[in-house]
């Protein structure tokens, strides 16, 4: 009796799980025998801890606000093969045209290129933002999902953020190298 | 955002997942019923977009899930969707099968004895026409696998239908 | 006649190397009333799919259905109560199950919001510090991303402006 029920609520969750999934989870789900990739998360608990660790108390350049405005992250980057992951990414993203929008892209002959998704709900409410990212060889998906609007990307546009670390942000040659776990 | 329409976007799917719910469970009234509550289910959800590419593959893996579920609760149904190649009873259902033909009763008494996932692999893509990558992401699993899985079930499939035709002449 | 090349599709399709194009292909040939006899015990093989594809729900089924889903209380019908509602259980797997449940059942009424499924993250870092260098270090990138593409606004589709008319389509 307690087996039936259990494999009832098992299939139940099954088929709640093939709900909501980010784009960095689907892309790692896509992609699962590539073993070239991994996966960075930060989960909404994370980032309320963030907030409330010295960084979000003393904070002085409103990333605290951006962050705030943040319910998740996660960032999938490989090495190799960086143009195969990009145009596959890139697929992805327009295979679900009706959820993600391209919002910005630029394409430096190749070598740097980027597109910026975002996904919304109810018009203005931005739910999710997806930078896509390929410099050489390097591809890096970095997936927010929280509570943003056209406002937030104007803030964090503008805004000079630090580095972890305090160098100056703008120049930063291989910003990808810190997001590397060891 | 997307404006999902029920009369326009998921009835027209009834029939392929009809197809679906049949094959996993064998029997035209509890299909039936699987049809009805994926649909309902599926609606009562449309405001979240499904994580699956399209309405119909998220609607493919919902009423694949509830089929399993429903043959696995059915007291008079066979225990094992797993690998068993016990002879399947026509069960309750003599109307199980829609063709008259004997030869396509027999295959489908055949591909009723595969396991599940098999079962569900050769239907959306025999009958269905489904891509790999469609059909992978109905299932959650790797295209290697879905793959893998159709080659187990058209190899057997083949293998014990000639083997039956050849015993027979 | 040289069946060659039914043949060779023949030996791919088994191992699975077919395109659903070649497929048609096969069924193509396999439905003539003609087929030599070195290829005769396949032809039920693939008349299958024809037959298999031919069956669905009746005109009936719209009917009950739409009276359903276009019913004001179509909230109560949506999940069978006796299969999912089990409160006595303790185990963790129903607690998901009503919390979602539950969940599927306000959006009804309240604004959309898509339920992530954040349970499946598993936190990389295990302090703050390190999240908040790793947060900050891909908001760095993001909002050089956006720079860089105003910088190169013949790329660009759209851009995101200060005003919010604009992000409409």
């Amino acid at each position: 009796m307690k087996l039936r029920i259990f494999i009832t609520c098992l299939a139940a969750i099954l088929v709640t799980a093939v709900r909501a999934q980010d784009f960095a989870s689907r892309y790692m789900t896509e992609n699962e025998g590539d073993s070239t990739l991994t996966c960075i998360s930060v989960s909404p608990k994370m980032m309320e801890e963030i907030l409330e660790s010295n960084v979000g108390r003393n904070d002085t350049t409103g990333v605290a606000d951006i962050i705030a405005r943040l319910k998740s992250m996660q960032v999938v980057f490989s090495n190799e093969e960086g143009d195969a992951h990009f145009e596959r990414a890139e697929s992805m993203a327009v295979r679900h045209s009706a959820r993600f929008r391209e919002v910005a892209s630029y394409d430096e002959d190749g070598k740097d290129r980027a597109r910026i998704y975002v996904r919304e709900q109810s018009g203005e409410h931005i739910v999710e933002l997806v930078l896509l990212r390929q410099q050489e060889g390097r591809f890096t998906v970095i997936d927010f999902t929280g509570d943003m609007d056209s406002g937030f990307i104007d803030r964090l546009t503008h805004t000079m953020l630090p580095v972890a670390g305090g160098a100056e942000s703008a120049s930063a040659e291989t910003p990808d190298d810190a997001l590397r776990e060891d | 955002m997307q404006e999902i329409n029920f009369r326009n976007d998921i009835l027209p799917l009834k029939d392929k997942l009809f197809r679906l719910a049949l094959r996993i469970t064998m029997n035209r009234a509890e299909a039936e019923d699987v049809v009805q509550d994926t649909m309902l289910r599926v609606w009562s959800q449309r405001d979240e977009w499904p994580a699956l590419d399209s309405v119909e593959a998220y609607c493919l893996a919902v009423c694949r899930n509830l089929a399993i579920d429903r043959s696995r609760l059915q007291a008079n149904r066979n225990e094992e969707l797993d690998e068993s190649t016990a002879e399947r009873p026509d069960a309750a259902d003599p109307h199980t099968l829609c063709v008259r033909n004997e030869q396509l009763e027999l295959l489908d008494r055949l591909i009723g004895t595969l396991p599940e996932k098999q079962r569900t692999v050769l239907q959306l893509r025999d009958v269905e026409g489904k891509t790999y990558k469609e059909i992978a992401a109905v299932l959650q699993v790797s295209e290697e696998q879905v793959k893998v899985n159709l080659f187990r079930a058209r190899r057997k499939i083949k293998e014990q239908y000639t083997e039956i035709n050849d015993y027979g002449l | 006649m040289d069946y060659k090349y039914i043949e060779q599709l023949l030996e791919r399709y088994w191992a699975c190397e077919t395109s659903l194009d070649e497929e048609a292909i096969l069924r193509a040939f396999f439905r003539q009333k003609d087929v030599p006899a070195h290829l005769l015990p396949y032809k039920s093989l693939f008349a299958y799919a024809d037959a298999a594809r031919a069956d669905g729900l009746g005109r009936d089924f719209d009917e009950r259905i739409l009276a359903q889903v276009e019913r004001p209380t179509v909230k109560a019908r949506r999940i069978p109560a006796r299969r999912r509602m089990m409160p006595l259980f303790k185990a963790a797997a129903v607690v998901t199950v009503i919390v979602s449940l539950g969940a599927v059942g306000q959006h009804m009424f309240d604004r959309p919001r898509p339920d992530y499924d954040y349970d499946a993250y598993r936190d990389t870092y295990t302090d703050p510090q390190s999240a908040y260098g790793s947060v900050s270090e891909a908001l760095q990138i993001v909002s050089e991303s956006f720079r860089k593409s105003q910088t190169h606004e013949n790329d660009s589709l759209s851009a995101v402006p200060a005003q919010k008319t604009t992000c409409k389509e």
